[in-house]
């Protein structure tokens, strides 16, 4: 478990916490936050690539800030993947059982070992600077396994891959992370927090403003920073199923069959609804929309622009609605409504 | 864009042509004065040959020990930010931007034997003054800065994010300079280390001063030309010329020049 006290870091114009933070043991927490609000930051004072202002980071008990980077245990895995350009592939995953005196028969065991995990045998011996951004991102995840570290940070690792890499290196972390690595991976990307995180927290200028499970956060944000970070609200976890005889597919959530358009190969994943384009009337009505539910309306809350109203038709809808529609349609809370969207409202991310 | 054999272009074409041959009219005509038979007799001379063997050897021994004082401290500086910085490399680079003779004045000042380091240095069996120790110092005065100034670019071009990562994979700092800095810039620093043996063995104004004696090649030219002439003194030129060519041909053989990242 790692475990953030009261940690701050300041500089000339910046000043980075006081940040509190728990990570629990072999959870994947997710730092969602705009570039410049210090979640980097935040990864270089528990590596100890930063010397932190006041504060304690625990992990499983010992103060890290009293032990030097190098031994603290801790792996971490760069946007940009920080490979050894000198070393081959092979001597880069061996670097840290070298640097540990691990002994040779050993050490060749374990590269072969990730190599297989990772795919990256037959990259073994070439050097860095041949291989592909998604090659480089496995060798370095090879690399950072081969200390058996206690825990991994991960500084936005997907973010300068294409989005058919990012699938890939994506499975690798749940993978890892089933197995029971901790992991705290830093990110601006909604979606990847979406599908990976079991914790997930918002960071803004330098203070974590939310933190908790995801969604607990995103369908509740607790300040207008948080929802605009944490974009669509209505998400939900969903094992897809195939229609006989058609290109659709629907997703089943507490008995709430909805369809959408995915060529997606993989069953499981998250869909998106977007608020905007739902919409809410006072009986059902044929539409050449396929999705039709009724449902209560639960609350609505005035927003910036119209109003965001929650509906429940077994599971919780969110819907944006004019001013004008809410007069309109004499919006109250318990009312009974219809909700209707297109196939194209619906979009699916896979794992 | 190409310009292709417009006027201006022309223009420029010829001032550098003139320029090429006022770099490369003296040597070709000294080259031309010595024939190789010339060249082995000169080489042949032991006096000569002595005075190369020291050059050579004293330039090894004062980039090797150069390098053990300034490579590392040119990764400090590298990896360093504090206020004074541009002071302390405009002092680094000071030997090369004063008369070399005014270098060796300044050197003997402290090295003499009656100056506190002299006599320090004496009390441990090491004499400067008209010694191979001496020429190795002055060599090293006025051509450390190349090494610096090489190992600093080089260091500078290491990415501080390799470091880190080698540092958080659990290598000690010691490891993470010899296995990944010095390797990474091992390049530059090289280029460094050659072109400061290469600048060190052509060294005269501040060698002359310290030691007149045992001759180096620059100092045995200077002599021989002062003593008999220019005739006498071209086969020696000529041959050291060659020596100098050998090393700066491999210089350039066996790296690329790094590009100056200091500012």
């Amino acid at each position: 478990m790692l475990e953030i006290k009261k940690l701050q870091k300041s500089f000339s114009g910046f000043n980075f916490g006081p940040v509190n933070l728990t990570i629990d043991h072999g959870s994947h927490y997710i730092l969602l936050g705009p570039s410049g609000s210090g979640k980097s930051l935040l990864l270089e004072l528990i590596a100890g690539f930063q010397k932190a202002s006041a504060g304690e980071i625990y992990l499983n008990g010992s103060n890290l800030l009293q032990l030097a980077p190098h031994k603290r245990g801790i792996a971490m895995v760069f946007q940009r993947p920080a490979l050894f350009q000198h070393l081959s592939v092979a001597q880069n995953i061996a670097f840290p059982m070298r640097a540990a005196n691990i002994r040779e028969s050993e050490i060749r065991k374990t590269t072969l070992e990730l190599a297989e995990r990772f795919s990256i045998e037959s990259l073994l011996k070439r050097r860095p600077a041949s291989l592909s951004g998604g090659e480089a991102q496995r060798v370095s995840l090879a690399r950072a396994l081969a200390m058996k570290p206690s825990m991994i940070l991960l500084d936005e690792p997907l973010s300068s891959l294409d989005v058919q890499l990012r699938t890939q290196i994506r499975r690798y972390l749940i993978s890892l992370n089933k197995d029971g690595l901790t992991m705290l991976h830093v990110t601006h990307d909604y979606e990847e927090a979406l599908r990976l995180s079991s914790q997930v927290g918002i960071i803004q200028n330098g203070t974590i403003i939310q933190s908790g499970k995801p969604e607990v956060v995103f369908r509740n944000p607790a300040t207008a920073f948080v929802a605009e970070l944490a974009g669509i609200r209505n998400y939900f976890k969903v094992r897809l199923e195939n229609l006989p005889g058609q290109s659709n597919k629907i997703a089943v959530i507490n008995g709430i069959a909805i369809k959408l358009y995915t060529d997606s190969l993989s069953a499981e994943g998250f869909i998106l609804i977007n608020e905007d384009q739902i919409i809410l009337s006072t009986e059902l009505y044929q539409s050449s929309a396929q999705n039709n539910f009724t449902g209560k309306i639960v609350t609505y809350t005035k927003k910036p622009v119209g109003n965001e109203v929650e509906i429940d038709v077994g599971i919780r809808i969110f819907a944006h609605i004019s001013d004008e529609s809410l007069s309109r349609m004499a919006i109250k809370t318990g009312m009974q409504v219809a909700v209707t969207f297109k196939l194209a409202a619906v979009r699916f991310l896979d794992l | 864009m190409v310009f292709k054999n417009n006027s201006l272009n022309l223009f420029f074409a010829f001032l550098g042509g003139l320029f090429l041959l006022f770099l490369v009219a003296p040597l070709l005509n000294l080259m031309l004065a010595a024939s190789p038979a010339k060249l082995f007799e000169t080489a042949s001379d032991p006096v000569v040959s002595k005075s190369i063997g020291l050059s050579l050897m004293m330039a090894a021994v004062a980039t090797f020990f150069s390098a053990m004082l300034a490579v590392p401290f040119a990764w400090l500086m590298a990896r360093s930010k504090f206020r004074l910085k541009h002071l302390v490399s405009g002092l680094i680079d000071l030997p090369m931007m004063i008369p070399h003779s005014a270098a060796g004045i300044a050197l003997l000042g402290v090295v003499n034997r009656e100056s506190a380091f002299g006599k320090l240095a004496s009390g441990f069996g090491i004499d400067f003054i008209d010694q191979p120790a001496g020429i190795a110092v002055a060599m090293a005065f006025v051509s450390v800065p190349y090494l610096f100034n090489a190992s600093y670019n080089a260091f500078a071009n290491v990415p501080l994010r390799t470091e880190h990562a080698a540092l958080n994979l659990g290598a000690s700092p010691a490891k993470v300079f010899f296995k990944i800095s010095l390797p990474l810039a091992w390049k530059g620093v090289l280029n460094g280390l050659i072109m400061m043996f290469a600048r060190g063995m052509s060294e005269f104004g501040a060698v002359i001063i310290i030691a007149y004696n045992p001759f180096t090649t620059p100092v045995l030219i200077f002599d021989r030309f002062n003593a008999f002439g220019l005739k006498n003194a071209q086969g020696i030129s000529a041959l050291f010329i060659l020596i100098s060519l050998v090393v700066f041909i491999g210089l350039r053989l066996i790296t690329k020049p790094s590009e100056d990242v200091r500012n």
